[in-house]
């Protein structure tokens, strides 16, 4: 009987890690190909194929994107500043506001809810956001274009406060009975025990501000505040422009196009530092984290 | 859910408030009497360009009392970038524009300048500059909105081939002048090169927009919207392209290249058509041909002698002439200042060659009097002397001739110039049908327009969809329009 | 019913309704920050949805705008292909809510079982590479696959001796495709929010079902899936919402826009942005806009509306 149910544990064990690592596989297996382009010549692609491993083994495309190192350190830097301010104030005012929302006896509850959820579906549009942004608030060309827009996202909100209702209810009541106030409960109790979630948030947001190009596409024209995704996107965007000007004979000269290499190392260094990122969110998605918290 | 609504409704109502009271205009004027113009430019990073704007000022602030601060916009991202600054009524003094990039609505919709008195008191030599008749092509409801940036206005078209290979197959390339006659070369090179060589390089529309003046048609609204006159129609019938026999025979052509293996299998869908062309396995292409661009042609084969041969004489249509203009903004601290500043980018010789090439020295070395050698990677190489003013005052680069000027100007002066240059379609009325048909033709000139389908069905399909779509009211608007503007 | 004298009834509301004030007060403030930047972000630039209405000329600004009323949503509806983009646009929205939700949560118990933690570290890491790369750079994976002459495909079909296919011409495939690049786009992202919800479940509750007898299948469709149950809706709910919109990047740039292909991959988006890229009216992008996310409100309420009927407790609001 026991012996039976080990070997059952055992088998679901390996189906469980087949699939796990299949669907590993079919994620980093693109990736892959990514990298090797990077690293192969245009030449030896169109003669051989795509393939896994790189052909024509070089490092030119890497060249190209790195032979304006000054812009690309203020782009990191630029980048950097966002995702640290971007996601500490994100995270800290998303998990105020989905605390309240989290709570049943809170008599607003609903409505802001609803205010919240509201701006998931409805939004007014580029022109009137560039409006505010530019004529209202006077925010072009300063960094906090580029963190404000994105500070409380609906979907967010709306996920820790999910997580927030599942907290058990005891742990309020007895936090209560003891006297403490709401902002005590929240900062003492709550946040330690939603570690987790918060560091889920908190993933989500540093990701959002890293991977985003088009604040900066709207909002920054000068080169020492230009965020590194956007920098990039700048290099591959303007190829396609380049060529249409190129066919119709425009410019006087001819110019240097990133080739496809050079597309494919664009994407490795924009990626390349949110990996190494991510073990540290990761210190927060291990096990038994709540479980210390409602028992101790 | 009554309270609910009730807060929307109220939040709403705030939210209007705050968005009426959301224009503010900081005016930027220094001590003297100095005014700071806010010139947009279309143009990629250039490290060095505040130094560029430095030696530009220096020149010019005792010149006209004015100083510019260039608002940089990347080429990819300019049409998106331009009309949500211009739609959300953001300050500027100068910009680059062009058809391309909307001058006219732009225009339409009160963004820029009325133009005509400021040209003739502050800049009267870039009037004179263009020849009278092209002015009409930067008119928009009879008003001159932009300055033109005079340069190649008549475009002539034909085939580039690769000169080796005519050589090596003896083909008569001088007197090939249609589809038809260059096929005895594509077929030699499908029967003689490798698998790897594409006899004819077609960009994913396929040649029909860029061979619609060979064609003998010139488009009213853009090369892709149902509507065209022939170019030797002095009537100026309106009439629906997709439907003429010429489009017909085009299909036909093109898919019986493609059945035989002259065109790249995958052209409909093609993406880097530039990087394939540039790999310099291609037979032949049709493009445009200019004076002095044997060596940009070149380059593009990827590195390849090639020989062009003309097809379709030089034409010059309002989209041709209006390529790429300068307007002033219609809040513009100071448009007197502004037109003077147009004024000197296109006469004075060293301001226009500082704006193309940067600062002698640090950016360009002069090699004769008239012809400069740039230093590569200097931090400044904007590469669009097409962009400042009149082109004629551009320094020469080492792969052009000494006469290129002089020839483009005699190419302008020859152009045949189109029926309907200064017609500008007022879309009001058939927006909706517009924007439709656009989806339509999306949908089906690439396959049609590179033959990669059977032609006969999905051309009936296409003619069937753009009928339902409302082509005829677009056409019944322009030949209306046309004709009023004739009577005139 | 009990009879207590009203005077100390009342007495007792006085106090905590006192009570209950300064609650509300103090939660109240903590959403404030979250409050104004939503109103200043969100709101104010609503008031942008009125260029539905009207002819947006630039020289007259937003509310000096001529009303044209509902002319804006004119185009979309007469379109002969108003039908086809949304039909696509539903049929791919719900796939991609099934095969979404229904992957990651087998991935995130699947993980829950992992007890190594490096493994499991590993494991993570990996499913969220694809969610790193733009749909442009997926645009260029997927075109190395499917290109013509140098694909990986055609080369593996070659190398069988099968005819090589014209991938960006077959719109069969593409409807396969493309749940399927959603799929592997999103589950990195999908899966570490069911998996941050299932480790916030109090472990005891598996403890005493294992006592009982449970196999890990019946502990995880009895025990994890109900109690991340609210986290399962809410995902569901919000996806629901953006039903008309989809992912530009996915229907129009990985497909490289082939004309071939719109009967599989033409969405709402997409035909909007193809109509009106020349030339494009600011007022009917923005009625277009205005229309989706109606129709995703209406039902976000409806199956909220529905859910709340089943259980009160997983409902959005």
């Amino acid at each position: 009987m026991v012996g039976n149910k080990s070997r059952n544990g055992r088998i679901s064990s390996l189906i469980v890690n087949i699939v796990l690592i299949l669907v590993a596989l079919a994620c980093i297996v693109p990736v892959m190909l990514v990298i090797s382009i990077s690293l192969s010549s245009m030449d030896a692609i169109y003669e051989t194929g795509y393939t896994f491993l790189p052909r024509g083994f070089n490092f030119k495309a890497y060249e190209y994107i790195f032979r304006d190192m000054g812009q690309i350190l203020t782009s990191y830097g630029v980048s950097i500043r966002v995702v640290l301010i971007g996601g500490f104030v994100s995270v800290l005012f998303t998990a105020m506001i989905a605390y309240p929302m989290s709570k049943k006896s809170f008599r607003y509850k609903k409505q802001v809810t609803f205010i919240v959820f509201f701006t998931m579906l409805f939004n007014g549009g580029l022109v009137p956001s560039y409006m505010l942004m530019t004529n209202m608030l006077q925010l072009k060309n300063t960094i906090w274009a580029l963190i404000l827009p994105y500070l409380i996202s609906g979907w967010n909100v709306m996920m820790v406060r999910t997580f927030f209702q599942g907290l058990p209810d005891e742990i309020f009541e007895a936090a209560t009975v003891d006297g403490c106030g709401e902002y005590r409960i929240f900062f003492t109790i709550v946040l330690p025990m939603s570690k987790p979630a918060i560091a889920t948030v908190a993933l989500l947001q540093v990701l959002k501000y890293w991977n985003d190009w088009w604040l900066g596409l709207l909002y920054i024209e000068q080169d020492a505040l230009v965020p590194l995704q956007y920098m990039l996107y700048r290099l591959m965007n303007n190829i396609s422009e380049m060529q249409r000007q190129m066919m119709e004979g425009l410019g006087l000269g001819a110019e240097t196009f990133p080739t496809e290499p050079a597309r494919m190392a664009m994407a490795v260094v924009a990626a390349g530092p949110m990996l190494c990122v991510f073990p540290f969110f990761q210190k927060y998605f291990a096990k038994g984290m709540t479980v210390g918290a409602v028992k101790g | 859910m009554k309270k609910l609504i009730k807060l929307v409704a109220v939040v709403l109502c705030v939210v209007m408030i705050c968005s009426v009271c959301g224009c503010t205009s900081k005016e930027q004027k220094t001590a003297d009497g100095v005014t700071k113009l806010k010139y947009v430019i279309k143009l990629n990073s250039q490290k060095d360009l505040l130094t560029v704007e430095a030696a530009v000022n220096d020149y010019i602030r005792d010149k006209i009392g004015a100083e510019i601060e260039f608002v940089r916009v990347d080429s990819g991202s300019y049409n998106q970038k331009l009309k949500t600054m211009l739609a959300s009524n953001e300050q500027f003094d100068l910009m680059y524009d062009a058809i391309a990039h909307g001058y006219v609505e732009h225009a339409r919709n009160g963004a820029l300048m009325p133009l005509d008195e400021l040209i003739h008191q502050y800049a009267p030599e870039t009037y004179a500059l263009v020849p009278e008749a092209l002015w009409e092509a930067a008119k928009v409801d009879g008003q001159i909105y932009g300055t033109m940036n005079y340069q190649i206005i008549g475009r002539k078209h034909g085939f580039v081939y690769d000169k080796a290979l005519v050589e090596k197959y003896n083909f008569d390339a001088e007197n090939a002048k249609t589809l038809e006659d260059i096929e005895p070369y594509l077929a030699a090179i499908k029967a003689n090169e490798g698998p790897e060589w594409i006899p004819f390089g077609a960009l994913n529309q396929g040649f029909w927009t860029t061979m619609l003046t060979q064609t003998g048609f010139d488009p009213i609204v853009s090369t892709t919207t149902p509507g065209m006159v022939r170019i030797d129609d002095p009537t100026n019938t309106v009439f629906n392209q997709f439907e003429s026999k010429e489009f017909e025979d085009y299909c036909r052509t093109m898919s019986d290249f493609y059945k035989k293996g002259y065109i790249k299998k995958d052209a409909a869908t093609i993406t880097n058509a530039v990087d394939v062309l540039q790999m310099g396995k291609t037979g032949m292409i049709y493009n445009n041909i200019k004076p002095g661009g044997q060596t940009a042609a070149s380059t593009r084969m990827g590195g390849k002698e090639v020989m062009q041969v003309v097809t379709a004489d030089a034409f010059a249509n309002t989209d041709f002439a209006a390529a790429t203009l300068t307007v002033i903004g219609k809040n513009c601290k100071d448009p007197v200042k502004a037109m003077k500043f147009i004024e000197l980018c296109n006469t004075d010789k060293y301001l226009y060659n500082l704006l193309c090439f940067g600062i002698e020295g640090k950016h360009y070395n002069k090699v004769g009097e008239n012809r400069v050698e740039l230093i590569l990677d200097s931090g400044y190489n904007p590469n669009s002397a097409w962009m400042w003013g009149c082109q004629f005052n551009a320094y020469l680069l080492p792969d052009q001739d000494d006469n290129v000027w002089e020839e483009t100007k005699a190419l302008n002066e020859s152009a045949r110039v189109s029926n309907l240059m200064g017609f500008c379609f007022d879309n009001t009325n058939v927006k909706s049908e517009i924007a439709q048909c656009s989806a339509v033709v999306a949908e089906y000139m690439p396959a049609l327009g590179t033959g990669a389908v059977n032609w006969e069905t999905k051309l009936a399909e296409f003619r069937a969809k753009l009928k339902t779509a409302g082509v005829d009211s677009i056409i019944a608007e322009q030949s209306k329009q046309i004709k009023e503007w004739m009577s005139k | 019913m009990s009879k207590v004298t009203t005077t100390a009834k009342k007495e007792i509301r006085i106090r905590h309704s006192k009570y209950e004030n300064k609650r509300t007060f103090v939660l109240l403030s903590m959403c404030l920050p979250a409050l104004i930047l939503i109103f200043i972000f969100n709101y104010i630039p609503m008031g942008g949805l009125i260029l539905a209405f009207k002819n947006y000329d630039y020289s007259k600004g937003i509310f000096g705008s001529d009303w044209v009323w509902f002319d804006n949503f004119k185009f979309f509806f007469k379109s002969q292909d108003a039908l086809r983009v949304t039909v696509n646009t539903i049929a791919y929205n719900v796939v991609f809510i099934i095969t979404s939700l229904v992957g990651a949560l087998i991935i995130a118990v699947f993980l829950y079982e992992v007890r190594s933690k490096k493994l499991l570290k590993t494991y993570q890491t990996m499913y969220f590479f694809p969610y790193f790369l733009s749909w442009s750079v997926v645009s260029f994976i997927v075109f190395s696959f499917m290109e013509y002459d140098y694909g990986i495909l055609n080369n593996i079909l070659e190398k069988l001796g099968m005819e090589p296919i014209l991938w960006y011409s077959e719109p069969k495939c593409w409807r396969f495709i493309i749940p399927v690049l959603n799929l592997w786009k999103t589950i990195g992202y999908n899966t570490i929010v069911f998996y941050a919800g299932i480790i916030g479940i109090d472990p005891t509750l598996y403890e005493a079902a294992a006592i009982d007898g449970a196999n890990k299948y019946q502990i995880a469709r009895r025990i994890m899936v109900p109690q991340i149950g609210a986290l399962i809706v809410m995902m569901a709910l919000l996806k629901v919402g953006k039903i008309f919109h989809s992912d530009f990047g996915l229907f129009y740039i990985v497909p490289l826009n082939a004309g071939s292909l719109y009967s599989a991959t033409d969405v709402i988006d997409t035909y909007v942005y193809r109509a009106l890229v020349t030339g494009g009216d600011t007022g009917m992008t923005v009625a277009i806009g205005f229309y989706q996310s109606l129709v995703g409100l209406c039902l976000v309420l409806l199956s909220n509306w529905l859910v709340k009927k089943f259980s009160e407790e997983n409902a959005m609001f």
